[in-house]
């Protein structure tokens, strides 16, 4: 068998999607189900940066309200201290007929023979007392079972890249209108105009935080972001958007550049001196980055 | 080339090759040629293989050339790239 190469389109078909990213496909699969629409490219509505502890730098995660402006779609994202209290959530979502995604250790997924602690997205379908039905998009589109105690273990196990405890996406009101991508783009720039100055505002403080600490600079969040909105200006491009492709473009290597300083902040060899003072480098740059990127959303 | 030259030159294609023999877990120095995508090098690979001629050479590889490690298609452009970063001081 012949080696894939770098251009054949089957590599780029079996390249899994980043880090930080499962949870949007997993949304729109559920989305599809329930209004038999695809979602999976206008997701990515916002993006930008959110300074919540050390070490981590989330996007804004604003997305869900935009889409609710658009869309009508409730979506809402929501994270638990108290195991009872999420397990209350899930069983109240599932007796309301509500999917939702949740983050799970995907060591104790069936299917997986690995000795790795990860998080990973899955699509709860439905949540018991006894048991919950899920999909595993990386495996199959095929629903899975697992016992409710295995599901709590999944939930609330430390694993790499859960920073936040029990975190799930939940899918409360379905879409009631289709948007056109004028509207889509607008909602965008609204956003941007609004919140913008306050995004460069969180990636500073982040960027003076990594400079003085030493630990791991976290950045795959606001790169997952990214990414999504790169799929949605590329869905608008190719939908009649004269002026997507450029931002489209530009959003492409915005998150190369997101993902280059996730990759070096976090590998263990590059925390300390001249390496760290590259990635406060890119960091730095990313601000610069990320002002031009919104300079031409807003053209 | 002069014979200083030419010992700083070999001195050069030692180290590298030694560190891209570790790195990619070989048991030969590979041949120039070989193409670092289709040999089935990840990117993660590739980007530890930098770091690792990072160390060796004591260079600092440009941000651009981090974002794509596989970009640099062979041996031979990789080991070009690396004199050419350390013959510019390492950045």
């Amino acid at each position: 068998m012949q080696p894939l190469k770098r251009s054949d389109p089957e590599w780029r078909i079996r390249a899994e999607p980043p880090i930080a990213t499962c949870h949007w496909p997993l949304l729109a699969k559920a989305l599809k189900q329930r209004v038999h629409r695809e979602y999976g490219e206008r997701l990515g509505l916002a993006w930008g940066c959110r300074f919540k502890q050390p070490g981590v730098l989330f996007g804004a995660m604003t997305w869900p309200q935009v889409f609710t402006d658009v869309c009508g779609a409730v979506i809402t994202i929501e994270t638990f201290d108290d195991p009872a209290c999420a397990r209350s959530r899930e069983l109240d979502l599932t007796a309301a007929g509500c999917p939702f995604v949740a983050e799970v250790d995907e060591y104790y997924l069936p299917g997986y023979i690995t000795d790795r602690h990860a998080v990973h997205a899955i699509l709860v379908i439905e949540r018991t007392n006894y048991l919950v039905r899920f999909i595993d998009a990386r495996l199959s589109d095929t629903a899975e079972t697992v016992t409710a105690d295995e599901f709590d273990a999944m939930r609330s196990t430390p694993c790499d890249g859960r920073v936040e405890p029990m975190k799930l996406y939940a899918i409360t009101r379905d879409p009631n209108r289709e948007p056109s991508s004028a509207a889509l783009l607008s909602a965008v720039r609204n956003y941007h105009r609004r919140h913008h100055a306050q995004s460069l505002a969180a990636l500073h403080s982040f960027m003076e935080w990594a400079r003085d600490a030493s630990g791991p600079i976290d950045v795959c969040r606001p790169a997952g972001e990214r990414y999504q909105s790169t799929i949605l200006f590329q869905h608008l491009a190719t939908h009649g958007v004269t002026q997507a492709a450029p931002i489209r473009d530009r959003l492409r290597r915005l998150t190369e550049d997101w993902y280059l300083v996730h990759m070096l902040g976090t590998h263990d060899e590059c925390l300390k001196g001249r390496r760290r003072a590259r990635v406060i480098r890119l960091l730095s740059q990313l601000i610069e980055s990320e002002r031009r990127t919104s300079a031409l959303v807003l053209q | 080339m002069s014979a200083i030259n030419e010992a700083m030159h070999n001195t050069f294609d030692t180290k590298f090759d030694r560190v891209i023999k570790k790195a990619l877990k070989l048991s030969s120095v590979p041949p120039g040629d070989l193409d670092l995508s289709s040999a089935g090098i990840s990117s993660f690979d590739a980007f530890n293989l930098m770091m690792a001629l990072e160390d060796e050479f004591d260079i600092i590889w440009p941000a651009e050339d981090l974002v794509a490690p596989l970009a640099m298609t062979t041996v031979d452009v990789l080991r070009s790239r690396t004199r050419e970063i350390l013959h510019q001081g390492g950045q």
